[in-house]
């Protein structure tokens, strides 16, 4: 499904935008510091492939550590507190935990691409309850990757390999479900100003997911280079992005946080950057490179916004997590 | 002839002999899988998802640097590249880029 696209991508990038892409640089960064914390292993505090990440109302950060089959909680510091999970399809255990999402009460939810289901446990880590199993069916998942929580206490899931967004309760009971398999080919998401709108409420392997304080949903159509916005009720009210490496553009959107006041950061994995829009979707500034270095990025996969407005971001490639505080600026 | 019959009887005991160790330290197979677009871990999940379901299959190891996927299979068990292209035909990528660069029994 990639070979084309990605081919095209390259192919457009070298040809078209290698002078738009360094838009950012010398401008200031949106952010005024950066910590940094993790790094490459299977003690408490390391990771193997950090995969997803959520911050809960007390500013506590949840990372679902993918390849050591665990979820590590800090405090918002990055200071570890505690661990759970192991390698397993049994309750509580995980074969590859890869989205997290924590409710008011304080009960996390975590999806497992491997086994095709959310469990979710009670702040201390305990398990609670389990649902879902591998099928097309609803109630069902295909790899289920992206997870967010609604003003009502729903959980909002990004089921990737269905290319579909499903809705439940609390309690795992199936509510909606929206969406099918459709993919848009790279000269149409380049050349997206050109071209009608199309696909609209439509996927292509969507991988995150983030439910605004309206109970809008913005979903990260990964392979589609794009944002959709769905209403409260799966209906389509608008998209931006499209491929590229310029702002507002993207090569595979992966993570997606909303802020309080309605601001949109999406990580653009293959861009090594975090871009932020404002709520109806317009292009407000960006940062990060390829790298190693605090601020740097490699593959960034998810991220998240904690309750005083820093961002939270899964850098995969380097197995650590980086926390930014946002410029007044920006703010 | 007595002696050719009596060589090439020790002959044969001595290949069945030391084939058996052989067959028992068998490791499998180590199947190196080129797949075009894999490039992150949404999509390279995907691919370890489905190999992991292959019969025969020990293990595998994604390389994204190189996009490459290897599989190493159960002593004794033999996984057809059919059945490898479907795996990566289940997890969403190009059939036709699948290349079996490394066949080797240890």
């Amino acid at each position: 499904m990639r070979r084309a696209s990605l081919m095209g991508i390259s192919l457009l990038y070298l040809l078209l935008f290698t002078g738009m892409m360094s838009e950012a640089h010398g401008q200031a960064l949106p952010y005024s510091s950066v910590e940094v914390f993790g790094k490459k292993g299977e003690h408490s505090g390391e990771f193997n492939e950090p995969f997803a990440i959520t911050v809960d109302s007390s500013g506590a950060i949840y990372v679902a550590d993918a390849r050591n089959h665990r979820v590590q909680k800090f405090d918002g510091t990055g200071k570890f507190l505690q661990q759970w999970g192991t390698q397993g399809d049994g309750l509580g255990q995980f074969e590859k935990p890869s989205g997290l999402v924590v409710d008011g009460q304080g009960a996390v939810y975590v999806a497992d691409y491997d086994l095709d289901r959310i469990q979710k446990f009670d702040a201390q880590g305990n398990f609670l309850r389990e649902w879902g199993a591998n099928g097309k069916k609803p109630g069902q998942f295909s790899s289920p990757t992206g997870l967010s929580i609604d003003s009502e206490n729903h959980i909002v899931v990004a089921d990737m390999y269905n290319h579909r967004v499903q809705k439940f309760d609390a309690q795992g009971k199936h509510l909606s479900t929206w969406g099918s398999y459709h993919p848009i080919s790279v000269f149409k998401s380049f050349f997206n100003f050109l071209f009608c709108q199309e696909a609209e409420g439509k996927f292509n392997y969507p991988a995150r997911i983030a439910v605004d304080n309206a109970d809008r949903i913005h979903v990260s159509d990964s392979y589609n280079n794009r944002v959709q916005v769905l209403s409260g009720q799966g209906e389509f009210e608008f998209q931006f992005g499209g491929v590229g490496s310029w702002g507002g553009r993207f090569r595979v959107t992966s993570g997606i946080a909303v802020d309080h006041a309605g601001r949109v950061f999406v990580a653009d994995f293959y861009n090594n950057r975090i871009q932020i829009f404002d709520k109806e979707g317009s292009y407000l500034d960006q940062w990060g490179e390829p790298g190693d270095e605090p601020g740097q990025f490699n593959g960034p996969t998810d991220l998240a916004v904690g309750p005083e407005g820093n961002i939270y971001v899964v850098d995969w490639g380097n197995h650590r997590i980086q926390i930014f505080k946002l410029s007044k600026e920006v703010k | 002839m007595k002696v050719k019959m009596s060589s090439l009887f020790l002959a044969f005991i001595f290949i069945a002999l030391t084939a058996l160790p052989l067959n028992a330290e068998d490791s499998g197979e180590k199947i190196t899988i080129k797949v075009e677009g894999l490039y992150c871990p949404f999509c390279a999940y995907g691919l370890e998802k489905q190999l992991k379901k292959l019969d025969g299959y020990k293990k595998v190891e994604i390389n994204l640097k190189h996009g490459v996927a290897e599989l190493q299979t159960q002593p004794g068990a033999t996984v057809t590249d059919e059945a490898i292209q479907q795996a990566v035909e289940d997890a969403g990528f190009d059939s036709a880029s699948i290349k079996r660069l490394q066949k080797e029994s240890k």
